[in-house]
């Protein structure tokens, strides 16, 4: 049961890039530290799930997403983690919604 | 004298005197007498005789790769060698915005004309002018078509950049957008073409390299094509040499690789990892991603050319260059969606 949303466009940026603080103010980990972890530590305590929504993103790059749902999956599991993350994309081109869960499935590989 | 008038006299004095005291440092006689040096060098030079190098017939970097690359090599050896070049494209026959965009590079670079003068013409053929002339080319040149450059045809965005401005967010929407009503017949923000556009943005060397933040300088360029719904998309990165990047190098040296062509295959599937320590098993997926993207219906050809090797990105097939070009060239071609 959906019970949090995180709209990564509004909450965050419309362009998140980068992996670490250094590298802008939209950085993975900026965005691991202050909205995900907790965010998905709750759902896990409360066994519920947040929907993400991708809507308005230009652009997911390798590094922001192996750095945030790539931790995350190799944390606790794809498995666990798809079960409390629920993505929701209505662009016609499903390219980001693609990478967002391959990233999840094989966060190492190559 | 009125307390206003005083008061005005007093800034002026302040201001000049500020204004003597820094005619007097020794930076600013330096600079006086370098700037006298430079412009005496720049009236010598341009009476000197212009060398004529005349392109080949069909200008075009991707299907005419190893005469072009020649053609530069040979334009850019004799500039180092103190001549001035005329670049005379008068008689070609077929010309790509990939070729525009290695000539409008080129000339543009201080280390490939160095201290002599580039000057050219713009083909005879009336179509291929008209292509010249709509192209943002006469913007980075001094000539008198300076401002009848059109809005409707390419997109140029040059870039002299500080690391932290990794990624030109607004040039990369524009370029983005600005085309898909071409091809698509409606505008939207097309996210594997947004992609591509940022993920090359953001791998050039100097972005890359997180060891030395230098400047770096590329060109994007758009070009619908007008025969059909086609757009072609070229990215000119003027400092990566993939095959000579240094975790490249590294391996070419560890396995005695000698040829380019033995490392394609690993370097597509990123066999070969990045050359960062931290976070190594993460990084390095943005050349498998593109791979990944040139497979997609609504690309029709994706090119990557890159020191002695040209690489079909959707076929994987390489072709091996006589020349060695030592910038990296990303180009590829967006067209309408089939519908079976």
């Amino acid at each position: 049961m959906i019970q949090d949303t995180i709209n990564i466009a509004t909450d965050f940026s419309d362009v998140p890039a980068g992996r670490y603080y250094t590298d802008g103010d939209t950085s993975w980990q900026k965005f691991y530290e202050t909205i995900l972890r907790d965010k998905f530590d709750n759902a896990l305590l409360g066994n519920y799930e947040i929907d993400i929504i991708l809507d308005g993103v230009w652009w997911l790059p390798p590094s922001f997403l192996s750095a945030s749902f790539g931790e995350l999956s190799t944390l606790h599991g794809s498995e666990k983690v798809l079960r409390h993350l629920h993505f929701t994309s209505n662009d016609e081109d499903p390219t980001n919604l693609e990478d967002v869960l391959n990233e999840i499935r094989n966060p190492e590989a190559r | 004298m009125t307390k206003y008038k005083r008061k005005k006299l007093k800034i002026y004095h302040r201001i000049r005197t500020t204004y003597e005291a820094k005619r007097r440092t020794p930076a600013w006689k330096e600079s006086k007498r370098m700037n006298k040096k430079g412009s005496k060098h720049k009236i010598l030079q341009q009476k000197k005789k212009f060398f004529d190098l005349v392109a080949p017939q069909n200008f075009s970097l991707l299907n005419n790769t190893d005469e072009m690359l020649l053609y530069f090599s040979k334009a850019r050896r004799m500039l180092k060698d103190g001549f001035n070049v005329n670049f005379n494209i008068n008689d070609i026959e077929e010309l790509t915005s990939d070729g525009i965009s290695m000539l409008i590079a080129a000339i543009n670079d201080s280390h490939f004309y160095g201290k002599s003068i580039c000057s050219g013409n713009a083909p005879r053929n009336p179509i291929l002018k008209n292509m010249f002339i709509k192209s943002w080319f006469y913007r980075y040149v001094n000539s008198k078509y300076k401002n009848e450059s059109s809005d409707n045809d390419f997109i140029y965005r040059h870039q002299h950049v500080n690391w932290r401005v990794r990624v030109q967010w607004e040039s990369a929407k524009y370029a983005c957008i600005k085309w898909t009503k071409h091809t698509f017949w409606h505008e939207w923000p097309c996210p594997f073409l947004f992609n591509i556009i940022a993920e090359c943005m953001w791998n050039t060397n100097n972005h890359a390299n997180v060891w030395k933040w230098e400047k770096c300088s590329w060109w994007l360029l758009a070009h619908p094509q007008e025969d059909s719904k086609n757009t072609c998309y070229t990215f000119l990165d003027m400092w990566v040499w993939i095959f000579d990047s240094l975790v490249v190098r590294w391996f070419k040296n560890k396995w005695k690789l000698l040829d380019n062509s033995l490392l394609v295959w690993d370097l597509l599937s990123w066999i070969i990892w990045s050359r960062l320590d931290k976070d190594n098993k993460v990084r390095g997926k943005w050349i498998p991603r593109m791979v990944r993207y040139s497979k997609l219906d609504t690309l029709n050809k994706f090119y990557i050319i890159t020191n002695n090797m040209k690489i079909n990105l959707q076929t994987g097939i390489w072709q091996k260059l006589k020349s060695n070009f030592k910038w990296t060239l990303l180009h590829w071609e967006i067209q309408p969606k089939i519908i079976t």
